[in-house]
């Protein structure tokens, strides 16, 4: 006798199917405008300039337009408006968790332009660890072993010199930012 | 054969063998050789970690090659990629997760060898065969390098600029990925290769102002934001250890025992090896196929030219011999069409024809005939990194394992402090890092929408040859340049192999209907 689906999983299922196809619908969105904008940004180029991506651009949106027709033929199955719209609520865990780490990617950016490039990997390693909830000691270890890998192989082996900072690049007597 | 054309013919061998002995010396010489071994050992433990591809290792490979010569950046860059698929395959056969995309085959045998009490067995046979495929390809590669030396003449502008299209077809179709999305996503990396100064008028296309973007969009950080920060990403979302259960170390003398006795067999059956490494090798010189489902077809091949063919999927070691031969050898079929027409044909070609850029060296004619003793280096490199893999991997077998129970919130922050400062070093640019981040969110997003983000790289990276060829094939043809010979023979192959597929895939849906 088969097993019947369980009802729960089924749901969940449901959901996250219904979260991908929210998703698609929003990047098909926006690479569907970016693609009109630089078709418009294209037609002020000289046209030795301008073939080149428009014999690239014209299948694109072609092939955009056919996609966007199956996703609309399939959204009564889904209701992206609310998958968005819950995503937003932070009521999302996947959505959140890459909310998550790309704020701290950005973060780690900021960090490296003005702590400079080993403070900022140190910091935001260590952020990142005890927001994952690692011990500290765990954290520090495994941010200082990083730091470290980082400056033996690139600054001592292969003798490329990181990015020190805004701060100490200033006490350095540098002013152009 | 007149005397002319014999002197011409023996130069042309003499100049091969030259470049084969130059190669070889090279690739085992102190400047070289390191490289090689440091780029095997990082792949292997690469390919052991479940979640990080060969693409991974390349990528993050790449980001050294600015400060390497092209002999030892080459050896360091195929030496990672390999010995991946060797690091995939111990991690299919111990704990049921494979290293990487490729290895998926291995699971179907390799795992109930395990069960049965034959680990070490699994491990051998693998590794051995993974060593026997790659060398088959290699051996491959260097005799089709006289074929392509000639077959390359006949391509110019014209012919290119469409086999460009021909190979992103095929890449979008052929791959696991949905054609329609593919197509999109190779489009838009054609599109991505625009961004910049345009060499023939010197303006400046789509840079929104920013001086950053006036040489384009750097290859360096669009590779690690598309398969590195990616990967991290989909990682840290996933969450948990890499590896769902913990390794049980195997007892080490028995399990030496039984990789010998498992290289033994894989040596003992050499004509399924042989058969299977063919189809790899076949397929590789296919763009867009890639060597998961070659390590399938030969999967099936084993299975149906078996005396027992019942026996296959309960453990029959046939069933882990032919897939991971098949794997190994995808890798010679590929690269002879990546460097005969510097169209890559899967996103690990596209990686490697990026450090080729890197390292100042041209792909085609140039690459073939001046060049041949880098060309014999790879081959070499294949052969000596796989063998590398294969020796560490037998003796390393309990402490290569223990590396998937990693848990992936520490490896997460580490590699993004590494990929990041990857990024950078290139131009030494806070932007570039800027970039990787952006292209990590694109690439997750595809990953997870089921876009082809091979498609989209390698649409990259041909976007400037596509670009330069059309307008070369413009001014020295005209508009009708499409009419001659060989063009229209590749752009009527192009149309017809997506129109069937088209159809294929309208037919199927009307029926599921």
């Amino acid at each position: 006798m088969s097993e019947l689906p369980d009802p729960n999983e089924q749901e969940k299922e449901k959901r996250r199917r219904g979260n991908i196809f929210a998703l698609e619908v929003c990047f098909l969105a926006f690479v569907g405008l970016i693609v009109v904008a630089a078709f418009f940004e294209a037609t002020s180029y000289a046209i030795v300039s301008s073939r080149t991506p428009f014999v690239i651009m014209v299948p694109l949106f072609l092939l955009i337009v056919v996609h966007a027709i199956r996703l609309w033929a399939a959204r009564h199955e889904f209701d992206p408006r609310a998958r968005i719209a819950e995503a937003f609520s932070g009521a999302t865990p996947g959505f959140n968790k890459v909310l998550q780490i790309s704020a701290m990617m950005v973060a780690l950016i900021f960090a490296i332009w003005v702590l400079g490039h080993y403070a900022g990997v140190f910091l935001i390693s260590l952020i990142l660890m005890r927001m994952a909830g690692e011990k500290w000691m765990l954290a520090c270890v495994t941010a200082v072993g990083a730091t470290l890998f980082i400056y033996v192989v690139f600054e001592f082996l292969f003798d490329i010199r990181l990015y020190r900072g805004l701060i100490i690049r200033y006490f350095l007597g540098f002013r152009d930012f | 054969m007149t005397r002319r054309g014999f002197f011409r013919g023996r130069a042309k061998i003499m100049g091969i063998i030259e470049g084969m002995m130059s190669g070889f010396f090279q690739s085992i010489s102190l400047a070289v050789f390191p490289y090689l071994f440091v780029g095997a050992l990082f792949g292997l433990v690469i390919g052991v970690i479940p979640g990080l591809s060969g693409h991974f290792a390349m990528a993050m490979a790449v980001t050294f090659l600015y400060q390497l010569e092209p002999g030892p950046g080459i050896a360091f860059l195929l030496g990672a990629h390999a010995t991946v698929a060797q690091g995939g395959g111990l991690t299919a056969i111990l704990f049921s997760t494979p290293g990487t995309g490729q290895n998926a085959a291995t699971l179907l045998d390799g795992p109930p060898m395990r069960d049965k009490g034959e680990a070490g067995i699994a491990v051998g046979a693998a590794m051995a065969s993974c060593f026997l495929g790659a060398t088959f390809g290699a051996v491959v590669l260097a005799l089709l390098i006289p074929v392509m030396r000639e077959v390359v003449l006949f391509f110019g502008p014209p012919e290119v600029f469409v086999l460009a299209f021909l190979a992103l077809t095929f890449v979008a179709v052929l791959g696991k990925e949905d054609m329609t999305r593919s197509l999109i996503a190779a489009m838009l990396g054609l599109l991505l290769a625009m961004i910049g100064v345009d060499n023939v008028t010197n303006t400046f296309r789509f840079t929104m102002g920013i001086e950053s973007l006036g040489d384009g969009l750097n290859l360096v950080p669009v590779i690690l934001g598309l398969f590195a920060i990616a990967e991290m990403i989909d990682l840290w979302v996933r969450g948990g250890s890499l590896a769902k259960d913990m390794p049980t170390a195997l007892s080490a003398k028995d399990t030496q025992k039984q990789i010998f006795q498992g290289i033994g067999m894989a040596f003992k059956k050499w004509w399924l090896v042989m058969r299977c490494s063919a189809i790899g090798t076949t397929m590789g010189l296919i763009p867009g196929l890639g060597s998961a489902p070659a390590s399938f077809v030969a999967y099936g091949h084993a299975k149906q030219t078996a005396k027992d063919k019942d026996s296959f999927g309960k453990g029959n070691i046939e069933g882990v011999i032919g897939p991971e031969a098949a794997n190994d050898a995808v890798e010679g079929g590929a690269l002879a069409s990546t460097l005969a027409f510097g169209i890559p044909g899967s996103s690990s070609m596209a990686i490697l024809l990026s450090g080729l850029f890197i390292l100042g060296l041209e792909t085609g004619p140039t690459m073939l005939n001046d060049q041949v003793d880098l060309v014999f280096i790879m081959i070499f490199t294949i052969i000596i990194g796989n063998l590398i893999g294969t020796v560490f991997g037998m003796f390393l077998v309990n402490p290569l394992s223990r590396a998937t129970s990693i848990r992936g919130t520490v490896l997460v922050p580490i590699l993004i402090a590494v990929i990041a400062t990857g990024a950078f070093s290139g131009d030494r640019a806070i932007f570039d890092i800027g970039i990787a981040i952006v292209f990590g969110i694109i690439g997750y997003l595809m990953k997870i929408l089921n876009y082809s983000r091979a498609a989209m790289l390698i649409g990259f990276v041909l976007g400037f040859a596509v670009e330069k060829n059309l307008y070369l094939a413009l001014l020295l043809d005209g508009p009708l340049f499409i009419l001659q010979p060989i063009p229209m023979g590749l752009a009527i192959v192009t149309v017809l192999f997506l129109a069937w597929n088209i159809f294929t895939f309208i037919r199927a849906r009307k029926g599921a209907m």
